[in-house]
């Protein structure tokens, strides 16, 4: 098989139980007779493993008395929304990206591969006439001991940047030049959202945007490094 | 990868089948392709049949219930520069990577994942999990089935009649909805304008991203649904009058009959606009 067996991109579904029945069978009969989705399982499951050791961190503190404020809401009241199992699902390109990062970065970028939470901190209690809401925090997800969010993001972007720098012989000049186009688009929405969030710190909305727009860039960085990968 | 397609033509050569090889149902085609562009086209017949450009000999090999195509060219380490025209039976599920070119699928009833880096991906048809994936070109579907996923970089992405779960994603370009029949659709632009033309499913979920840009979704006469609006610099605008309630810095809210479904607008700097479906009466406009 080839990395772009379509059940290669089933694998993580496979994890979660998501298969449907029949699916997963013929995907168990496939692994099988595949060499290769086998050792790609067995690198998933280890990926997962070592994802799900990681510690759940709470999002910054000092945010919360800022929404609180802005919400009317006491923050003693603060509770999770979700506090499901954590799931890791990859794409094909992904998993490439997973093993690419595993043997070149070693496991200090073994938390790169968390699928950061959408981590919602709090919710804005129901009252006359106000909805409950649901309040985002910045992307904490990242977040590596002893350093900020922002530290950690920018440490994940680097990790990736080598690791694409590395591989960016394997890539055409043209498609090059496109993802740095592309990574400086979304690096303005990411510099725009912050500027907004300075001039206003308690805006959900921004909050929770920012977090999006800068997960943005780890998923074009990660998807890239798996491209350059793939053309080795 | 090549070198695995490589490996799998080397292997297989006692079992080339020149240009045509038969199939039955569980069957499915692979391949990969450095320059040239893919032209799939499906039949009736349990045969698969290749066709090279200027009469480039192509190699089709079977590995197990996989169909590999290669030319031959780049079987004995020539050069890989050539364009596909090729014919599969509907049912086949067929996996596609390109780096330099086009892919075209029209026809399709199975399972289809296309990607390609510098080029378009355009696919009519398909039933069942779906993947199409550009770097540097257009995505197209139309009348696709199933669990839907299709993503550019660098351009624009197009539905034309699809059916199912939707995820949809692309930096620098358009996301243009059109003819859905969904109730899970995700679809996220950074720089570009969204459209959505479908129903609002009763309990369906949609969310609709884009940092500069336009979001325009239908929704119906009679939809239920709760739509939050989000946007920093932008303005809202609906063809019909609503009611909005928890206006927070443009951040709100506003229930459509019951609230069943989930509808999520965000636009940092772009106008978020409720319209009705195409051909349906517009009422009076109400704007904040």
């Amino acid at each position: 098989m080839t990395m772009d067996d379509s059940w290669t991109a089933r694998l993580s579904e496979y994890l979660d139980g998501d298969l449907l029945p029949a699916e997963r069978a013929g995907l168990e009969r496939h692994l099988a007779g595949c060499a290769e989705c086998s050792r790609t399982l067995t690198e998933l499951r280890r990926v997962v493993s070592r994802a799900r050791a990681l510690d759940d961190r709470t999002p910054a503190a000092d945010l919360w008395p800022g929404i609180a404020a802005t919400i009317g809401s006491d923050a003693r009241t603060v509770r999770p929304l979700r506090a499901g199992r954590r799931r890791f699902s990859f794409s094909a390109p992904q998993l490439v990206a997973a093993a690419v990062l595993l043997v070149a970065v070693s496991g200090g970028a073994a938390w790169l591969l968390r699928v950061p939470p959408t981590v919602i901190v709090a919710a804005a209690p129901a009252g006359p006439g106000r909805a409950a809401a649901p309040v985002m925090a910045t992307p904490t997800g990242w977040n590596r001991p002893g350093q900020t969010p922002q530290q950690s993001y920018d440490a994940a972007v680097a990790d990736l940047q080598q690791v694409l720098r590395e591989g960016r012989g394997r890539l055409d000049s043209t498609t090059v030049r496109v993802i740095e186009k592309n990574l400086m688009t979304i690096d303005s929405a990411v510099v725009e959202a912050r500027r907004a969030l300075e001039k206003d710190p308690a805006n959900s909305y921004l909050n929770s945007y920012l977090a999006h727009t800068m997960r943005r860039k780890i998923d074009l960085l990660r998807q890239v490094a798996a491209l350059a990968s793939a053309q080795s | 990868m090549l070198l695995a397609l490589l490996a799998l033509l080397s292997l297989s050569s006692a079992r080339v089948a020149d240009t045509t090889v038969t199939v039955q149902r569980g069957d499915r085609l692979e391949m990969s392709v450095h320059t040239g562009d893919i032209t799939i086209h499906t039949w009736n017949r349990n045969v698969v049949q290749a066709r090279g450009s200027d009469g480039e000999a192509v190699v089709l090999a079977r590995h197990g219930t996989t169909i590999s195509i290669g030319s031959a060219q780049r079987r004995h380490g020539g050069d890989d520069d050539t364009d596909y025209e090729i014919t599969v039976p509907v049912w086949m599920d067929l996996s596609v990577t390109g780096v330099n070119g086009n892919i075209r699928i029209t026809g399709s009833e199975a399972g289809i994942a296309a990607q390609t880096v510098e080029g378009d991906v355009v696919v009519e048809g398909g039933n069942g999990v779906i993947s199409l994936q550009s770097v540097d070109g257009s995505v197209s579907l139309s009348h696709g089935r199933g669990k839907i996923t299709l993503g550019s970089v660098n351009s624009d992405v197009t539905v034309d009649g699809a059916t199912g779960q939707l995820a949809v994603e692309t930096v620098n370009g358009e996301i243009k909805l059109g003819g859905m029949d969904s109730d899970d659709v995700d679809a996220n632009t950074v720089n570009g304008d969204v459209t959505y033309d479908g129903p609002i499913r009763p309990a369906g979920r949609y969310r609709f991203v884009t940092h500069n840009g336009d979001l325009t979704v239908s929704v119906q006469e009679g939809a239920s649904a709760v739509v939050s609006v989000s946007t920093y610099q932008g303005d809202f605008e609906s063809d019909f009058p609503v009611t909005t309630r928890g206006s927070v810095n443009k951040r709100f809210s506003l229930t459509l009959g019951s609230g069943s479904a989930r509808l999520e607008l965000e636009s940092f700097q772009g106008t978020i606009r409720l319209v009705r479906p195409e051909g349906a009466p517009s009422h009076n406009r109400s704007r904040r």
